[in-house]
């Protein structure tokens, strides 16, 4: 996963080059997280990704202090809405690198609970053939049609 | 005509599971795993999942509130039998802690139908069954309510062919819980603590349909998961059941032979019983080496007080060229039937002839306090198994000197063996000499004669007799002097 997590970057990077804009990439940001929800809520509970989640935005917050506000929103319920609306207030820029940051944290959280082998196991195929894979696909499909 | 439904028993891979269970996993069953918090409930449920998950029989593992998902996880792929690469594919995971928060029980039904329906598993567990009784408890749902959904869980489960495992910490086993009166099987895993020493026991209460071992069955718990320890049995129509004295083995000590009149007979078990010091280990050691003399091979399983103690150096090549098994002796709070479950392994691994046990004494030493009470009854349950191999046996036993009765064992396990062999340190001539007598060899002639025997770089050395003398039994021998046809004891 970790080089899935700079394989995204880069999608998301070369999509930021192309001229997408702060929303669309905090969509497409998003949907990567809920696909991740939906791949780990089911085995370690909605509650359990929450804490990940909050945890590595903890560990993140000195260098991304603007993502302070949706440590403290309510429990997610798999939407990522305060960290979309977060996101698309950034430049592209800095809001992917905010992502690879948090993505990087969560990934290296989860690898040091449950080991490298399982965490790929269980996120692999959701990163790389699902997630940003799909929307990026599609964003750059949109990206066409608009070119 | 024969149409009744054969069970399908499915082995579960944990080391003598099976054998307690009366012959492996009842297909379709609807079972319970009982037992304290860290009694091994959900290592054991682990384990048999990862054995028998495959992609035509997939697995459902639901965890409910109990232990957290991600701890059970990291926790549970330290053992060997967690494979990673099932997960998601045979394996899969699934928290029930959302359904469960508000304790209605036909919302967890549901979600586990819906999951079953999806999935159609060959496997369902549920752990821990607890956390839904409790959940229930503090919700409105009466005591009828938790039997009528264990009821439909058990009817779902039997119809979509699921054999399942409902897994909870139960501390009261006179509790009338319904969930023991539809279970198929209960398996109650136990840690019994006494003084210094924890031994975990697993009790097999029921299981339908199938003749399962009765009693608690010693298990341990290691890096490749469980293993149970049942307690040993004889092996059926084999060499050993039948007596016999036409084969003999021998002692590899010169002269002992024809004290025993012609070697030790087959199949026989043997008691070296002696005082610290006496030669039991050397006699043990040579016994082994003469089978390997003889093509044979041998196990031994060594009771030392220092284990690092280095043993004979024949002994060590026997060990270091595969000859001779040893059976590892160093875990704490062991059971007789641990002991014999290795025993029997290594036996059969190597098709051994000759099995040393040196000694009883290290052996019930390094027991758990509470095996101690019972160890006659194991040992003798040991010693017919360890026969029925076909192999011989020898023992050694520490023992007191007593200079005022003849004993031969001090746990009374004389009777237990077929041949006996006695030393004991003499006073004579200013000097603490050995005499060693053939007291007993069942069926068969065997000297009476009492030698004097000492021991140097080649090992044991039988010497001749003392024919002069009496009370040698008794440490103090004096002098005869025949005299007239009269023998007349010399006072002074």
């Amino acid at each position: 996963m970790k080089n899935d997590v700079q394989h995204i970057q880069a999608t998301l990077l070369r999509l930021v080059h192309e001229g997408a804009d702060p929303e669309q990439i905090a969509g497409i940001i998003t949907s990567t997280w809920r696909n991740i929800e939906s791949a780990l809520s089911p085995i370690i509970g909605a509650r359990g990704v929450d804490a990940l989640y909050k945890r590595s935005l903890y560990l993140i917050r000195t260098d991304y202090p603007w993502l302070g506000a949706v440590r403290d929103t309510v429990p997610l319920t798999g939407e990522f809405t305060a960290l979309q609306s977060a996101l698309s207030f950034q430049t592209s820029g800095h809001a992917v690198a905010a992502n690879t940051a948090l993505l990087q944290a969560f990934y290296d959280l989860l690898t040091n609970l449950i080991g490298v082998t399982l965490t790929d196991q269980l996120l692999s195929h959701v990163l790389h053939n699902h997630s940003s894979g799909e929307a990026v696909r599609g964003m750059s499909h949109d990206q066409q049609s608009k070119d | 005509m024969t149409n009744k439904v054969k069970i399908n028993c499915l082995a579960t891979g944990v080391p003598g599971l099976d054998t307690v269970l009366g012959g492996g996993l009842p297909e379709f069953s609807f079972n319970v795993l009982a037992g304290p918090p860290g009694s091994g409930k959900t290592t054991l449920a682990h384990q048999i999942m990862f054995e028998l998950a495959t992609p035509e029989r997939p697995a459902l593992y639901f965890t409910v509130l109990g232990e957290p998902p991600l701890k059970m996880l990291r926790y549970q792929q330290q053992f060997m039998f967690f494979d990673s690469a099932k997960v998601n594919r045979s394996v899969r995971f699934i928290n029930l802690a959302d359904s469960i928060a508000d304790g209605d029980f036909n919302k967890v039904l549901k979600r586990i139908s819906a999951e079953v329906e999806m999935y159609g598993p060959g496997l369902v567990f549920v752990d821990s069954f607890r956390s839904i009784v409790l959940a229930n408890l503090n919700g409105s749902n009466s005591f009828i309510g938790l039997q009528y959904f264990i009821q439909q869980l058990g009817i779902l489960m039997t119809s979509w062919q699921a054999t399942t495992f409902l897994i909870g910490e139960y501390f009261v086993e006179a509790d009338p819980n319904p969930i023991f009166t539809v279970a198929d099987g209960l398996i109650w895993l136990r840690q019994s603590m006494e003084r210094n020493s924890m031994v975990r026991k697993m009790e097999i209460m029921k299981m339908r349909g199938q003749d399962n071992l009765s009693g608690l069955h010693t298990f341990r718990i290691g890096v490749s998961g469980i293993r149970v320890f049942t307690p040993p049995l004889e092996v059926a129509g084999e060499a050993g059941t039948a007596l016999s004295t036409n084969n003999r083995l021998q002692m590899g000590v010169r002269g002992l032979d024809e004290m025993m009149g012609g070697g030790l007979p087959s199949g026989y078990s043997l008691l070296v019983a002696g005082p610290s010091g006496s030669g039991k280990s050397i006699m043990a050691e040579a016994f082994l080496a003469e089978g390997a003399r003889n093509g044979e091979t041998g196990v031994i399983a060594a009771f030392e007080q220092r284990p690092n103690r280095s043993r004979g150096r024949a002994l060590t090549d026997l060990i270091e060229s595969g000859r001779v098994g040893v059976v590892d002796t160093r875990a704490s709070s062991l059971s007789v039937d641990e002991i014999a479950t290795l025993l029997i392994a290594e036996i059969h691994r190597l098709q051994a002839k000759r099995v040393v046990i040196d000694s009883l004494s290290g052996f019930e030493l390094a027991l758990a306090p509470n095996f101690r009470q019972d160890f006659r009854e194991s040992l003798s349950r040991l010693v017919a198994a360890l026969v029925s191999t076909g192999a011989t046996i020898l023992m050694t036993s520490e023992l007191e000197d007593r200079y005022n009765d003849l004993r031969f064992s001090p746990y009374g396990t004389a009777f237990l063996t077929d041949a006996i062999i006695v030393n004991r340190y003499i006073e004579l001539d200013s000097r603490l000499q050995r005499v060693m007598a053939v007291v007993k060899v069942r069926a068969s002639t065997h000297s009476n004669e009492l030698r004097l025997f000492h021991i140097d770089d080649q090992g044991i050395q039988i010497d001749g007799m003392l024919a002069d003398y009496e009370g040698l039994l008794v440490g103090k021998p004096t002098r005869c002097q025949a005299l007239n046809g009269r023998i007349i004891e010399n006072d002074d």
